[in-house]
């Protein structure tokens, strides 16, 4: 954990996974302002991205540790203890699936028996908290704003998200992360006749699991043991190029869904792991897409972990940014107002103002 | 050269059997003297079963009860018999020819065997396809059959678009890929609409819907050859059809069957007998039904269907215009395709962002199987509605046979 950072944030983000080991190593006086607890899946209940934690809240994160058992409940145990011991904070909830909780019904449903859609069978999808980041992070760059935007998300597990008016139209990942996209161990979209199949071959369903969730993928395809930076960038042009020529494809198709779905675009952001090794990708898909609008300039300017790869006349315009987890979840923590129980100012500015409040500069 | 032959074909659909009868001296000149369609062959619906038949230009339709493929075969043949027409041959589209079939095969007992054997890998038609074949000995005992696979035109896609991420021991062992499917289709109007344009085939950029009352796919097409198609190893996925998902999470197969205790067999047949439009909307696993609006007090269901239909067309369109770099053609064929001027229009629906516009008064009035330019004369990109003839290109298949000897 960077502490320091997470100090001068003025905000501790915690998620179940690590978080309850902690406990006895925290420094007495390090009093954040604010704590975030990640939970992954809020299933159908929880619908705000960044919420105070509040009994209702927590009633209803008891009700989503179904949809992802291990980790929501670590997330309840995590965030009971923080309020715990630190009860002066302010705490918040973020979810990560809450962006893709008002999806449209033709992108939220599958086609298969109502009753199992009135169960909570739909595509909660991945990665909303940066997909809702994303978002407006690149009405900053497009004067005048963008209503139409492919949110990209390339990394250890990438997904991509049509949004109209900052609200998505449909999204990659489903009901679990492993649709869409291929990532390390999961195999994305395949077939799942291949699932019946495999188990009137005689295997268990612990084996399918595993098959498909942690030997699919890259690891499938050679390259389990690389970043998708190294996949995709050039260190390793030989030995990935299999894996890079479908995972290419994967994207460029889903992309070309997501502007059908739009309608065409006016922009498209990707935030990247790895942005400098993966750069010469980033124009080599940004060129093919030149029929529908794309632009690619020549010198592109990069600095402070950002990058325009159209030029500023291109009809669609498109941006790079380094991937900042941490930076990503206190820009959400900080986005919700403080409670007026606590009786603090509540500005709540975004973090990448550095002008948050008054009791964030004490911290 | 061939004396003047009687070619007469099958092809099973999900929900429907088509039969044609073609007559031809050579290949290049199968002409069709009879055709029969058998409509809501097994379906759940509001309306009832028929067969219509055309021969001799003059036009019968039989209403009657078809719970299956097998007796709707049958009371075809019986029709034909009743009017003398004799056959010199039967072919039969065959949807998935697995590792066993890479090209047509005439039948005979091993090649059955093994075409049984093939019945898993499309659970909805091989098996209704066999049962057609067996059917056609019975009722015309020694008579010539072959099939046709559609699994073969689509043997020009790329690996990149056909390989599974899955493990190398799983891939070798069972032969997991892509395969594709409506092939047969394909084929066809990726011959037929360059010639309706006027335009060369070569470096054309297409992509084809073909969208039936049963199954339906869409393929990237370049050059008149297949890139990709929205169908996988099975014909379960990709669009949303009339009792199939198309595409679902692969990870959902296994918690549905935890999470309700189902056996394998009976998720897949959840997944492929009561899913898609029936298990959205649950009054019927037609489209036209559902656009009919059947069920008003059931309309926020149907809508939705309707909508899921669309929105996962109109992702596959968008997904194959950014394979091909742009595009040059959308075709729009087999039943619903060709005559089903709403599915049209919302698929085309914003679409300008990529060259497609409609002339929306010519696409309304197109309602009957016959080949229209539907798009508005400023488009950039032809919108073609088109009837598909997979079975001229079983026919001709069937007359390579005879022509090379291969009547047995």
């Amino acid at each position: 954990m960077d502490q320091d950072r997470i100090v001068a944030d003025g905000v501790t983000l915690a998620e179940g996974d690590w978080y309850v080991p902690i406990e006895g190593r925290l420094d007495q006086r390090f009093e954040p302002e604010r704590i975030a607890t990640v939970c992954h899946n809020g299933g159908n209940l929880i619908r705000d991205p960044a919420a105070v934690l509040s009994g209702d809240l927590f009633s209803k994160l008891r009700g989503c540790v179904k949809f992802l058992p291990e980790h929501n409940d670590l997330t309840i145990r995590a965030a009971e203890t923080w309020m715990k011991i630190r009860p002066a904070a302010s705490h918040v909830l973020l979810c990560d699936s809450a962006f893709f909780s008002r999806l449209p019904p033709p992108a939220r449903n599958y086609a298969i028996p109502y009753r199992l859609t009135r169960q909570g069978v739909r595509r909660y999808g991945r990665n909303g908290l940066d997909h809702a980041w994303a978002v407006k992070k690149i009405q900053t760059f497009i004067r005048g704003g963008a209503r139409r935007v492919v949110s990209i998300h390339l990394g250890a597990r990438s997904s991509l998200a049509a949004i109209r008016d900052g609200k998505p139209l449909d999204t990659t990942a489903g009901f679990t992360s492993v649709e869409g996209l291929m990532s390390g161990g999961a195999c994305g979209d395949i077939d799942p006749t291949i699932v019946f199949q495999l188990k009137a071959s005689g295997h268990s369903y612990r084996e399918i699991n595993r098959m498909l969730c942690n030997q699919s993928g890259f690891t499938a395809l050679g390259c389990g043991r690389w970043s998708l930076a190294e996949i995709l960038g050039t260190r390793r042009e030989t030995e990935a190029v299999t894996a890079r020529r479908v995972f290419s494809y994967q994207l460029l198709k889903q992309i070309g869904a997501a502007f059908a779905l739009l309608g065409g675009a006016d922009g498209i952001i990707l935030t990247v792991e790895g942005l400098a090794e993966m750069t010469p990708f980033l124009f080599a898909l940004s060129s093919s897409l030149g029929f529908a609008g794309v632009t690619t300039r020549i010198d592109s300017p990069f600095g402070d972990g950002q990058l325009e790869i159209t030029s500023p006349t291109s009809r669609v315009r498109v941006f790079a940014i380094e991937y900042d987890p941490w930076g990503i979840l206190a820009d959400h923590a900080w986005s919700i107002d403080r409670p007026s129980t606590l009786g603090r100012a509540t500005l709540g500015r975004e973090r990448s103002g550095k002008t948050t409040d008054a009791a964030c500069h004490e911290c | 050269m061939l004396t003047r032959k009687n070619i007469l074909v099958f092809n099973c659909g999900s929900s429907s059997l088509n039969c044609k009868v073609f007559s031809a001296a050579h290949t290049l000149d199968p002409k069709p003297i009879f055709s029969a369609k058998a409509h809501r062959v097994g379906v759940k619906g509001t309306q009832a079963s028929f067969i219509d038949f055309k021969i001799n230009g003059s036009s019968e339709k039989m209403t009657t009860d078809l719970p299956d493929h097998r007796t709707a075969a049958v009371k075809i043949l019986r029709f034909l018999g009743s009017k003398g027409m004799s056959v010199d041959m039967i072919g039969h589209r065959f949807v998935h020819g697995g590792d066993f079939f890479q090209t047509s095969s005439m039948v005979n007992r091993d090649v059955l065997a093994k075409l049984h054997l093939c019945g898993p890998l499309a659970p909805i038609h091989n098996p209704i396809s066999y049962s057609v074949i067996m059917a056609s000995r019975e009722e015309l005992p020694g008579m010539g059959q072959y099939v046709v696979f559609d699994t073969a035109y689509h043997s020009t896609i790329p690996s990149h678009a056909y390989v599974y991420p899955v493990p190398d021991h799983i891939v070798e062992k069972y032969h997991y890929r892509k395969f594709g499917f409506h092939g047969l289709s394909y084929s066809y109007v990726a011959q037929a609409v360059p010639r309706f344009l006027g335009v060369s085939p070569d470096s054309l950029r297409m992509v084809a819907c073909h969208l039936g009352t049963g199954g339906s796919s869409v393929s990237a097409i370049f050059g008149g050859r297949s890139l990709d198609n929205s169908m996988g190893w099975s014909p379960l996925t990709g669009l949303v059809m009339s009792t199939r998902s198309g595409d679902i999470d692969p990870m959902l197969t296994l918690y549905l069957t935890v999470a309700n205790d189902l056996r394998p067999d009976d998720l897949l047949s959840l997944l492929t007998e009561k899913s898609g439009l029936l298990g959205i909307a649950e009054i019927s696993s037609d489209l036209r039904d559902i656009i009919a609006d059947v069920c008003p007090e059931n309309r926020e269901r149907t809508s939705l269907a309707f909508d899921m239909y669309v929105h996962r067309l109109k992702k596959y369109v968008g997904s194959y215009v950014a394979v091909l770099g742009g595009i040059d053609v959308l075709v729009f064929t087999d039943d619903i395709g060709a005559t089903n001027w709403l599915v049209r229009s919302k698929t085309c629906e914003d679409m300008r962002w990529c060259g497609i516009e409609l002339d929306e008064t010519v696409n309304r009035q197109t309602v009957e199987p016959k080949a229209t330019l539907v798009s508005s004369p400023d488009s950039k990109v032809k919108v073609v509605a088109m009837p598909t003839e997979e079975e001229r290109i079983i026919a001709t298949e069937g007359l390579r046979f005879l022509e090379e000897g291969g009547l047995s």
